[in-house]
């Protein structure tokens, strides 16, 4: 716990939360954007099902919202995990009497808190301010329903386990070469391929769940294996 | 305090350090002298647990170092090469945060920032400090948890004249009123002669010559550079 708070005062944690919620302002714009499709009579029956109902916004808003925060992600990652264990910053570290692996997995842990919390405001919240206004305005051709946000509320959960797997995934790759830009850019490449996938939520939602807990645990694996090079590290 | 026994250390097959002896005794200074790239920073690696010795020990306080055991590095105040600073936060919250790493809530935080003349900076954060002032933040953080040993890998790059001398006599007086014990590097050989009790030269990766200032004045007034050039081209091998 002291370790954690130690870590929270070194990030410049006010950056990210000030890019967390740009991400949550252009989400919540785009879900009334999304809201808007069914009306401009475009020729796409496709769009025009998924944008006329509540759970179909819904799952779209948390596909942008999973590749955004994945690149915020990997980038926080970067500079608060990699960077913090390459040349001069690891010297410093490293100087002091405390386990290496226990400060890695603090870092990991607010990482992950950061991200999920992220994640779900920026799906869940955002959905529900939408829901809210839409159901009060009807923007939408749907009736709002419990299960709707009961949906919603569910796959923001899976989104956010997905987002941290992501988050860690990334990390390991960019941690190879102690590299922002292969951090950042495997973050957005495993998001992409990925967001198709969460678009779909609502239809396929057990793969889309056990994928979440498979890529997670991937991510968890790949960091014991990088929190072991770092205890043995030489700098 | 520190003894440092045939300590080889290899990168990638290249051999930097051989068969390096060096002792440093409780209570002194002992200067460590050397060219660029002569292995100055890597052998405080080694004794600041940074490094793995190829071959060899390092023994601090009689104990050997091990890079598991970390509890050694409560007793030293480490600075090597430039050092680094969370630049969005003030000198105080940096050494902060240093303090509660390093396992001491005691420190005096004022005081160290008053004897590196840093006292007068408040909530500026470190990203608009200059070199100098980093340089000497960085002393502050390596003396303010009152370690046994400081090991300052060429403390006093970046500050002016001035700088220098104050920091020289913060050195003497950390070692004269807290029996702190010091091992300093430098390029530099005027830097090193007017602190240091011993003095080693690091010459491709091992001590080619350790002598105590005080032999050094005596067959030598005119100091260490002399004496060395007196070596050098007295047929001593360089
Ligand atoms: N991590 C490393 N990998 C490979 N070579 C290194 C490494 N660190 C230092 N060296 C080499 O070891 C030699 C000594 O370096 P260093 O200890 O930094 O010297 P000094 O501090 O005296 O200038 C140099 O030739 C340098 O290139
Ligand atoms: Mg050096």
């Amino acid at each position: 716990m002291k370790l954690l708070s130690l870590e929270l005062k070194k990030v410049n944690i006010i950056s990210y939360c000030i890019a967390a919620f740009a991400i949550f302002a252009c989400l919540l714009g785009l879900t009334y954007i999304f809201a808007w499709v069914p009306s401009l009579g475009t020729a796409d029956p496709n769009a025009v099902e998924l944008f006329s109902t509540y759970s179909g916004i819904a799952a779209m808003g948390g596909a942008v919202g999973l590749m955004a925060v994945s690149a915020l992600a990997s980038a926080m990652g970067y500079r608060y995990v990699i960077k913090e264990y390459s040349g001069a910053n690891a010297i410093l570290l490293f100087t002091y009497p405390i386990g290496r692996k226990a400060v890695v997995w603090e870092k990991i842990k607010l990482l992950l808190l950061f991200v999920s919390a992220t994640t779900f405001v920026c799906t869940f919240g955002g959905f529900i301010v939408f829901a809210l206004t839409g159901h009060m305005f009807s923007l939408v051709d749907d009736n709002l329903q419990l299960i709707d946000i009961a949906l919603a509320l569910r796959n923001a959960v899976v989104l956010a386990c997905l987002t941290d797997g992501i988050a860690l995934c990334s990390l390991r790759i960019g941690f190879i070469r102690k590299s922002n830009s292969m951090t950042v850019i495997s973050a957005i490449l495993l998001s992409m391929l990925l967001v198709n996938l969460a678009t779909d939520i609502n239809q396929s939602f057990t793969t889309v769940f056990y994928l979440s807990v498979v890529i997670l645990v991937i991510g968890l694996l790949l960091t014991f294996n990088m929190a072991q090079i770092v205890e043995n590290m030489e700098v | 305090m520190i003894q440092v026994h045939e300590v080889i250390k290899t990168f990638d097959g290249k051999e930097v350090l051989r068969n390096l002896n060096l002792n440093v005794e409780r209570g002194t200074i002992y200067g460590l002298l050397g060219a660029n790239g002569a292995g100055k920073t890597t052998t405080f690696k080694l004794i600041s647990g940074l490094l793995q010795p190829t071959a060899g020990t390092i023994r601090f306080s009689g104990e050997v170092i091990q890079t598991q055991n970390r509890k050694f590095l409560k007793e030293m105040g480490v600075l090597i090469e430039t050092p680094v600073f969370y630049e969005h936060l003030s000198a105080r919250e940096n050494l902060e945060i240093h303090l509660a790493y390093m396992g001491c809530d005691t420190a005096d935080i004022d005081n160290s920032l008053q004897v590196v003349g840093l006292a007068d900076t408040g909530e500026k954060p470190v990203s608009k400090f200059s070199l100098g002032m980093k340089q000497r933040l960085a002393i502050a953080r390596a003396i303010s948890h009152a370690p046994e040993l400081l090991v300052l890998d060429e403390p006093v790059n970046g500050l002016d004249p001035m700088g220098i001398r104050q920091m020289r006599e913060l050195f003497l007086s950390l070692v004269k009123d807290q029996d702190m014990t010091i091992l300093i590097s430098s390029h530099i050989l005027s830097e090193i002669e007017h602190i240091a009790d011993k003095v080693g030269v690091l010459v491709n990766g091992h001590i080619a010559k350790e002598v105590s200032m005080s032999e050094v004045r005596k067959s030598c007034p005119e100091g260490l550079e002399d004496y060395f050039f007196n070596i050098m081209s007295g047929g001593a091998q360089g």
